[in-house]
């Protein structure tokens, strides 16, 4: 099982790994079961081939969202 | 009683009353004793296998006509509340929150003279005062940046009609964006004029918890809701916190935002333009844990794109003043 810290560990290495992917619009955590896991939501769909399917044990996820806009 | 006593007490009696139509007043005006003015029966527990009869009560008044119909041992075994009116549970339609509304509610449209219009999220306070505030996000009440302290707000916002003599107040804090990333808040807060009318409790299902979530007491998965000036009341799940480096297309510039909470709707979109600065609400305490300022339009698992919103707590605190639930 995956907790909180964990999952938080491995964020803050892919949010640091992708800060400057034009691909990657946001890091942070989910939830799957019990477990956390680290959910990337992607600007396009083709960014997804760069992003690990784990980071130290830990799950990631992704999810297209497109642009995100002040509303 | 036995439950089937019961319900034959509750028949008898809703039949007793149904001969004596309700009055529009109580039942000590001048109508006298014999009408009452509105009653709920039905069946309370008391023990395994034991029921009381509930009767509900909209005014203390009709407690003599409802009561004098039961004799004395019936009367130790019925559980009397007075509750007042009841009244439907419904939720404000984004016409009506579009339209100038006072008392000013949650929900309703506003905005800075020079903004289209967003939404008025809520009231706050500065520590040690009385004044209410108008809490929404910087690009509603600041225009992003490029307003003063002490700029007209409007009620409702200028897309939606509003005029100068819409007036509710003025731009009174905001905090300012950072070009590099890392900003938080999307905030800022809005002075009322002397004599605007407030609603602080009027939010769809009644007032809010007057305890704010905590950033870290948010959890993925958590029901939500929100009531927003374009798509009204609307129920969400939230599907990631702490999100990092959500970059957030503005007028003029691109900011990102760290520490953020993500939300999809439960059918359909939770959010659209015009919603920034709806305070979003966790569903099962009623707990205020969000300001809304930002969303995609693809996404979710209903496909209606997600929504992104500060944690309440990191706003209070960025603004310092504090969270009025009325």
């Amino acid at each position: 099982m995956t907790d909180r810290a964990s999952a938080r560990a491995a964020k803050d290495a892919l949010a640091s790994r992708f800060a400057a992917d034009p691909g990657v619009a946001a890091v942070g955590l989910a939830r799957q079961a019990a477990d956390y896991v680290v959910r990337v939501d992607l600007t396009e769909p083709g960014a997804g081939a760069r992003v690990p399917a784990d980071v130290d044990g830990v799950r990631v996820v992704t999810h297209v969202i497109g642009t995100v806009r002040a509303l | 009683m036995l439950p089937d006593n019961a319900r034959e007490l509750k028949a008898r009696l809703s039949k007793r009353l149904s001969e004596v139509p309700p009055s529009s007043v109580a039942a000590s005006s001048v109508d006298g004793p014999s009408r009452w003015s509105g009653v709920a029966l039905g069946l309370t527990p008391v023990a395994r296998g034991q029921v009381h009869l509930a009767i509900r009560l909209i005014e203390q008044a009709d407690a003599d006509v409802v009561l004098g119909g039961l004799d004395a041992g019936a009367r130790d075994e019925v559980d009397v509340r007075v509750i007042g009116p009841v009244r439907p549970l419904t939720s404000p339609t984004p016409d009506e929150l579009r339209r100038r509304g006072r008392p000013l509610r949650p929900g309703a449209s506003v905005g800075h003279r020079d903004v289209t219009a967003g939404t008025l999220g809520g009231f706050v306070r500065r520590r040690g005062t009385e004044e209410l505030l108008v809490l929404s996000n910087n690009h509603v009440l600041a225009n992003s940046d490029a307003g003063v302290t002490g700029d007209p707000v409007f009620q409702p916002g200028v897309a939606d009609g509003g005029l100068d003599t819409d007036r509710i107040g003025s731009l009174a804090a905001f905090i300012r964006f950072r070009l590099e990333p890392g900003n938080l808040v999307d905030a800022a807060v809005a002075a009322l004029d002397p004599g605007m009318t407030t609603n602080p409790a009027g939010y769809p299902g009644g007032p809010l918890s007057a305890v704010v979530a905590a950033a870290d007491d948010t959890d993925p998965d958590e029901l939500v809701e929100k009531v927003g000036r374009t798509t009204g009341h609307t129920r969400g799940r939230i599907t990631a916190v702490e999100v990092d480096g959500v970059g957030v297309q503005f007028d003029d510039a691109v900011h990102t935002f760290d520490d953020q909470v993500e939300i999809e709707g439960v059918s359909g979109g939770f959010s659209a333009g015009g919603d920034s600065g709806s305070v979003i609400w966790r569903s099962r305490d009623r707990a205020p844990l969000g300001l809304l300022f930002a969303g995609s339009t693809t996404g979710g698992s209903a496909g209606g794109g997600v929504t992104f919103a500060n944690p309440l707590a990191t706003v209070l605190r960025e603004l310092d003043v504090e969270w009025f639930a009325g």
